[in-house]
């Protein structure tokens, strides 16, 4: 390679601030990039112009392409001027107080420059959102006004710049340098004992260029130059190594230094999958091991995803986290149940449900469908408090409670054919006394008694959920009272089938 | 045993409804004996018709008394379908006993032609369409992967596929057909009563044929979408067995080809050509060539500006722009496989360059398409880069040539457009990369193609420098970083991503050794400028 590769890719997204030419800086990205230009010029997307991301976030992206030094210098004016030229403009932005961090591979080579945002609530709620930032980068079909070029940034990588409060990057350039062992010197179990691999460079006749190998002690294994003419190395090791360390010398003076672990006797685990499920939102599942050992408190507000069906998705997915958290036997106590279902108008068959009903129950059914249909759920509720939700057919002879629940029972066995969910897996119970408070417990039956754990707080009821705190209860004895209390309404309770049938 | 008669025949009056678990009803109620028994099994599996299995009778075979116990069976199940003969649902609950009949293998036909010639045609086809009917509304009923309406050839040759992987023995579907038919054989008029699933299953499993006679093929320009994609996948599912499709004539081909172009000709032509590339299309019962000749001529005989911007418009890419350069391909072919590409109809030629120009003008659609879908790695298909890919490539290379549709301008401007995608994460890369990749395949194609004046050479050239200065760069880093460039002991298989650049390393070298390496200096010195490694087409 008689060139070597100069350009640069410059992302910055910044928020209008009302009354004011400022922009506030939201994120600044610079990614170097196999790329040349001979010009000193800097191409900026659409002119320079402000593209407009979204209208509830009022965020806006400019891209920049440009050579190295173009790139490094619009980079640091923005940082440390708080300002920078735009096509011809100069365009002021409000940069938070930041701390710079050099961020070094474990070799202490440089891998890039981040800039830590010291502000508190500095970001916009809505990037604190996984599935946002993924709808920005360009990760969906319905979803137009993302960061263009599309996948200039990956989707995840961007949700966590911004979790670790890293409100600018400046990525280092890096060479390319493949490397493997050599098939015919190596054996399964030991590693190899040549490594043939490439360097991608400019090279320069007068300068001596040699990739040393070292083994995971770094202690030297061997040593050779780089053929010039091709890029190739193949360094013969004095010993077998299925790791270690390789590094990258020009004129004696260390470049690059990559720790590695050659591929080798890998033993694929296959399961063959029986069945797969496909979700209310489309996505399929397989049949695994449902255990999780810890539930971190979780906030969710709909009004923060700029999809509807992506706040859902979420939402759906915390009750599934929640479940296989608390099972296989998990009790619920929700003073009004799961809500309302509304009647479909034509069949009196309550087949539609709100959309957080659709992802509760949607919850429930991955989980009984990933735990081999092992899990149970029992719903409890306060036929006092829930009355008050349920409007009456006029004409229906059953009472406003046992038209509920004969409700809840069609719903719940369309669901999952040819598996009917009521009673077997889901079902509900009256608890006459009063509760308020929404719980969800583990129950466990230890040398024949019953008893409740793992209480979890939930901030509101299933029905019409807008917004809704999920939090485990840490404290040993406030655990103990609330499991106490709710076992003695459960052993109360009475199941709605007796209800039904007297 | 005496007791069969009157237990069925009191089940019989008590029932008005059709009972398709009656033999589970009949276990209770009549004793078991040494020569009648009962299989059933309580188990939920939703690969069963109905979810659970709808049990047999099982009759004793394999001594001396067997014949004469399956006698009075079958002589007991005939008394009760005299009386019962002007009871609709008691004869159909009568069909549902026999197919549930087990006993040696021939016996339930001789037993369904026995019930057949008893109650005559007419009744015959009423309680097929009552089945029919039923089925339509319970089978399958819990199993929402195949409760489904295939609405495309593909969706329905997936359902042929699903059928595969069902129960299909669980109801004997092909009995059921013996009431309409003595033969597994249907014609085209029952089928729309039929639901999918079943149809399914008697194609894939039981092999079952469907005729059109010449009235449905005067009709099959009125027919809907969903229905002929059902025919083309019938007969993509029959291609192999030239009996199934012996109505097939030149004028289905021309309703295929000119009233269903989209959903119907288009998928037929591009599964034939794909055919035609295996082993098993040379075999002589093979049924591709006489179809495919129909579909030719339908083609070549119609080239008016009506149907070209029927056939040339919104071509998906590349499988339709594969398909029209093949149907293009053919009706230039002068000896035996040889084509004259200066031969290509005039009227053709820009509209051909400009739709594929079209489909690749908007690379974020491509790019959305592949990085939302889990199961797409690959835009531009590079998997078929074989003799019919290669087809395409050597088409559009010569059209871009001789044609002026496709400027210098406007390939650099199209270059651009995805440079920037190089800037980008690893899938959008690879869609940039493929781009190149599928731009130099296309102007590396000039090796097949013999014939040309010296302005096309320099148009050559002049198209060559627009990627050479635009996209070039970048993807010679990019490409060097894979293995298969850089290890001149590569021993690892092609893949998806390594396929391409093994072409083009190919036809490099060819072109190299041809007699265009003259006009070919400036890329190659290029290509030397920008690369680090020694490329393949170097070794």
């Amino acid at each position: 390679m008689k060139t070597a590769p100069n350009m640069n890719v410059l992302l910055l997204l910044t928020q209008k601030i009302c009354n004011t030419k400022e922009e506030k800086l939201i994120f600044l990205f610079k990614k170097p990039i196999n790329d040349y230009s001979e010009s000193d010029s800097v191409y900026w997307f659409r002119n320079g112009n402000p593209i407009k991301l979204t209208g509830k976030l009022s965020i806006n992206q400019r891209v920049a392409f440009c050579n190295d030094k173009e790139a490094e210098s619009i980079f640091n004016s923005i940082i440390d001027e708080n300002a920078t030229d735009i096509n011809g403009n100069k365009v002021i932005f409000q940069v938070p107080n930041v701390t710079r961090k050099e961020i070094r591979d474990p070799n202490l080579i440089l891998s890039s420059v981040s800039y830590f945002c010291n502000v508190l609530n500095y970001y916009p709620i809505e990037l604190q959102i996984k599935e946002n930032c993924n709808l920005l980068c360009g990760y969906s079909i319905e979803y137009k006004n993302c960061i263009k070029p599309i996948g200039i940034l990956p989707p995840l990588q961007f949700h966590t710049y911004i979790q670790s409060n890293q409100i600018a990057i400046n990525l280092q350039r890096k060479k390319c340098i493949s490397f493997r062992g050599a098939h015919t010197a190596s054996v399964q179990g030991r590693g190899s004992k040549q490594i043939i691999g490439f360097v991608q460079e400019s090279f320069d006749n007068k300068k001596k260029y040699i990739i040393k190998i070292n083994n995971d002690a770094d202690e030297f294994k061997g040593e050779c130059a780089i053929d010039t003419s091709s890029g190739l190395f193949k360094v013969d090791l004095s010993d077998y190594i299925a790791s270690g360390k390789l590094y990258y010398y020009i004129n004696g003076k260390l470049n690059m230094c990559i720790d590695f672990s050659l591929v080798q006797d890998i033993v694929l685990n296959i399961n063959i999958i029986t069945n797969t499920m496909t979700d209310a939102y489309g996505r399929s599942y397989h049949r695994t091991n449902l255990s999780r050992d810890c539930m971190k408190p979780i906030t969710w507000y709909k009004s923060n995803y700029i999809s509807v069906n992506d706040a859902y998705k979420a939402l759906s997915d915390i009750f599934y986290h929640l479940f296989s958290y608390l099972g296989p036997d998990i009790i619920i106590f929700d003073p009004y149940f799961i809500g309302n279902l509304p009647d479909n108008n034509a069949t009196k068959d309550p087949i539609t449900s709100p959309e957080s009903q659709k992802a509760f129950i949607n919850a429930i059914g991955i989980t009984l469908f990933e735990s081999v249909f092992t899990f149970k759920f029992t719903i409890c509720g306060c036929p006092k408090r829930a009355k008050s939700q349920v409007t009456k057919d006029s004409g229906c002879e059953l009472t406003i409670m046992e038209e509920l629940y004969n409700k809840y029972q069609k719903y719940l066995n369309k669901l999952m054919p040819p598996y009917k969910l009521y009673p077997k897996y889901v079902n509900f119970f009256e608890v006459d006394d009063e509760f308020h408070n929404r719980y969800y417990f583990s129950k466990n039956i230890i040398n024949g008694s019953t008893s409740l754990s793992k209480p979890i707080i939930i901030t509101n009821s299933i029905g019409n959920l807008k917004e809704v705190d999920v939090i485990p209860v840490e404290d040993e004895s406030q655990a103990n009272m609330i499991c106490s209390k709710y076992l003695s309404l459960l052993s109360a309770a009475k199941s709605i089938n007796e209800v039904l049938n007297g | 045993m005496d007791n069969l008669y009157g237990v069925l025949s009191e089940y019989l009056d008590n029932n008005t409804m059709l009972k398709w678990n009656i033999i589970i009803d009949l276990a209770s109620q009549i004793p078991i004996s040494n020569i009648i028994s009962f299989s059933i099994h309580n188990k939920v599996d939703y690969r069963y018709p109905f979810d659970y299995d709808l049990g047999y009778i099982c009759l004793e075979e394999g001594n001396n008394e067997s014949e004469s116990v399956l006698t009075y069976y079958s002589d007991t199940l005939l008394a009760l379908t005299d009386r019962f003969i002007d009871n609709h649902i008691a004869l159909c609950n009568i069909f549902i006993i026999i197919l549930r009949s087990s006993s040696r293998s021939d016996y339930k036909s001789e037993m369904v032609n026995m019930f057949v010639n008893k109650i005559g045609n007419d009744r015959s086809k009423s309680i097929f369409l009552t089945l029919i009917d039923s089925l339509s509304e319970e089978l399958y009923k819990q199993n929402n992967n195949i409760k489904q309406n295939p609405k495309n050839v593909d969706e329905w040759c997936r359902l042929f596929r699903m059928a595969t992987y069902l129960d299909s023995h669980a109801l004997s579907y092909n009995s059921i057909i013996m009431l309409v038919s003595q033969k597994i054989r249907l014609d085209f008029r029952c089928v729309p009563k039929i639901p999918p699933i079943i149809r399914a299953i008697l194609i894939d499993f039981y092999g079952l044929e469907i005729h059109l006679n010449q009235d449905d093929i005067k009709e099959l320009d009125t027919l809907s979408e969903n229905e002929i994609s059902f025919i083309v996948a019938y007969i993509i599912e029959n291609l192999y067995h030239p009996e199934a499709l012996e109505w097939f004539n030149p004028e289905v081909a021309d309703s295929l080809m000119l009233t269903h172009w989209n959903y119907g000709g288009k998928k037929l032509v591009s599964r034939i050509i794909l055919e035609k590339t295996k082993q098993q299309s040379k075999k002589p019962q093979s049924n591709l060539s006489p179809i495919y000749k129909d579909l030719i001529n339908s083609f070549s005989n119609h080239l008016t500006d009506a149907n070209i911007s029927l056939w040339f418009t919104g071509l998906e890419f590349p499988e339709d722009c594969i398909t029209i350069s093949i149907l293009i391909l053919e009706t230039i072919k002068v000896d035996g496989d040889e084509y004259n590409l200066s031969l290509i109809p005039e009227n053709i030629r820009s509209i051909f360059c400009n739709s594929i120009f079209q489909s690749l003008i908007k690379p974020e659609t491509l790019i959305r398409k592949l990085i939302t879908d889990e199961n797409s790695t690959t835009v531009f298909n590079f998997f078929t880069l074989d003799s019919v890919y290669q087809n395409f490539l050597t088409v559009l290379c010569y059209l871009l040539l001789k044609d002026d549709s496709i400027s210098k301008k406007k390939l650099k401007d199209l270059c651009f457009k995805y440079r920037k995608y190089f800037y980008c994460d690893y899938d959008t890369l690879r869609v940039a990369e493929e781009f190149v990749e599928f731009v130099l395949l296309v102007l590396l194609s000039i090796i097949q193609i013999n014939g040309l004046e010296d302005k096309d050479l320099e148009k050559w050239k002049d198209l060559v420098s627009m990627v050479t200065d635009t996209v070039l760069y970048p993807y010679i880093v990019n490409a060097e970083e894979e293995e298969y460039i850089w290890n001149p002991e590569y021993e690892l298989n092609m893949n998806y991503t390594t396929l391409p650049k093994y072409y083009i390393n190919l036809y490099l070298r060819e072109l190299f050794k041809s007699s265009y390496s003259v006009i070919a200096k400036d890329l190659f010195s290029k290509i030397s400028e920008y690369k680090t490694a020694v490329w393949p087409y170097e070794r």
